[in-house]
């Protein structure tokens, strides 16, 4: 079972769809209880970096996030959600994210059009991208897409912690393979 | 690098495809769920729902349709049509579409533009724009390009991307329906004037006006519909072309 986190950010049903499609369970939920229970975790989200931490921490879902963290369980992070895994946001302010990836997240410096918004290449193929802001480019980044001259770390991971700022679950085929493989990893 | 996109529309009135698809071995053709589904598998990188259904009242079809699109389909979903208030925004974005496209509302009321990029985010905010061109300029028409919005192309534009939108999806009126190619001038316009991406549309009727519009403007996107609705050509065919005339575009991996 996997537990995708219902924090009142956005593209919820497309990640449930997906996990449907690939036939993994999976249940929308903010419940600390059932998060305990679960070895994988999805953090979804579309819009602000400081809205997503406020909501996590007014549904009091944080604890429980850094408890299934130390004990090992599977974090996946789409979009923002992989965002908020880092120490802090500049998005509506100055804002600490849960920290469980070293950098922080900032508005990508270039003079292309914002949002990064389409079909950007990764190694395993095109991913599709909408975002303005984009997490710091560390060692933890093993998949990155170029846009408007800069790196855009698109797959980060360290030790159980993941995730992908670009949306696997709008990415057809390609994505599909992402998610799966991460599901299967479980 | 960033791929150019291609988004076929689909006109919907109350939960059914308008204009005739042509694809012989597809069992309904009005079901645009199929429909979409069948331009997902020919690599189109996204999908817009216009809803022209004419009662407000008949609206609920369209709420269906598009949770059932959004559970099929594994590419962004842009609904338009209809859209008064932010709770319409809520209600389409919950029933799973990845953007919403406001147009005559946006006109009538600005702030709204304000309003759901700051609830929603302005990645799902698509402003879309009517444009004419009319004793030298080019205006905005409203209601279905019916009406002059008394607004200046390039300053609405540009007044957009400074409320909150993440992307405008510029028809021109002139084109519309004619198949004589993109509007080449009104698109490079606004792409001079707004720095976030623009989608082309009215006036696709080839592969190559798909091939010029990406050659000689810096849009982003073009939407088309009859081509592929009638079955003149594939998101496929177009892709290959693209790729032969050194477009960026995704294409299909086996």
């Amino acid at each position: 079972m996997i537990a995708v986190i219902d924090y009142n950010v956005g593209n919820v049903s497309s990640v449930l769809n997906m996990c449907r499609r690939l036939d993994v369970a999976a249940a929308l939920t903010r419940d600390p209880d059932k998060i305990k229970k679960v070895n994988g975790i999805i953090l979804p989200g579309v819009g602000s970096f400081h809205v997503a931490m406020r909501n996590l921490t007014e549904f009091g879902l944080i604890g429980v996030l850094n408890e299934s963290k130390t004990k090992g369980a599977k974090i996946m992070g789409i979009c923002l959600g992989m965002q908020i895994l880092f120490e802090k946001g500049f998005e509506g302010g100055e804002t600490a994210g849960l920290g469980y990836l070293k950098g922080n997240v900032d508005l990508i410096k270039t003079t292309d059009k914002l949002p990064h918004m389409g079909w950007n290449n990764i190694s395993t193929g095109d991913v599709y991208f909408v975002h303005s802001y984009m997490a710091e480019y560390t060692d933890d980044c093993i998949e990155f897409a170029e846009y408007g001259g800069v790196k855009i770390p698109a797959i980060v991971q360290k030790d159980n912690v993941m995730g992908c700022q670009f949306h696997p679950e709008k990415s057809g085929k390609v994505g599909e393979e992402i998610l799966s493989k991460w599901m299967a990893s479980l | 690098m960033l791929k150019k996109r291609i988004i076929p529309c689909l006109d919907i009135a109350n939960g059914k495809v308008v204009k005739g698809i042509n694809f012989i071995d597809l069992v309904d053709v009005g079901d645009a769920v199929e429909v979409a589904k069948r331009y997902e598998q020919q690599c189109a990188d996204e999908v817009v729902f216009l809803d022209i259904t004419a009662t407000y009242e008949n609206r609920d079809t369209i709420y269906d349709l598009i949770k059932r699109a959004a559970s099929e389909l594994s590419i962004p979903l842009t609904v338009g049509g209809g859209i008064r208030a932010v709770d319409d925004f809520r209600k389409i974005l919950s029933c799973g579409a990845d953007k919403v496209a406001i147009n005559s509302s946006a006109v009538a009321n600005p702030n709204l533009i304000r309003e759901v990029s700051e609830e929603f985010g302005r990645q799902c905010v698509n402003v879309a724009i009517d444009g004419k061109l009319l004793d030298g300029g080019y205006k905005v028409f409203v209601k279905g390009g019916r009406e002059n919005a008394g607004l200046d192309l390039v300053e609405w534009a540009k007044k957009c991307e400074d409320l909150g939108a993440g992307e405008i999806l510029l028809t021109s009126m002139d084109g519309d329906g004619t198949q004589n190619g993109y509007d080449i001038a009104m698109i490079n316009a606004v792409c001079d004037r707004v720095n976030i991406p623009v989608i082309a549309s009215g006036g696709c009727g080839s592969i190559d006006d798909i091939i010029d519009v990406f050659k000689n403007t810096n849009c982003d996107a073009a939407l088309v519909a009859s081509l592929f609705h009638y079955g003149m050509a594939t998101v496929n065919d177009v892709k290959i072309q693209m790729e032969r005339s050194g477009i960026s575009c995704r294409i299909l991996t086996v």
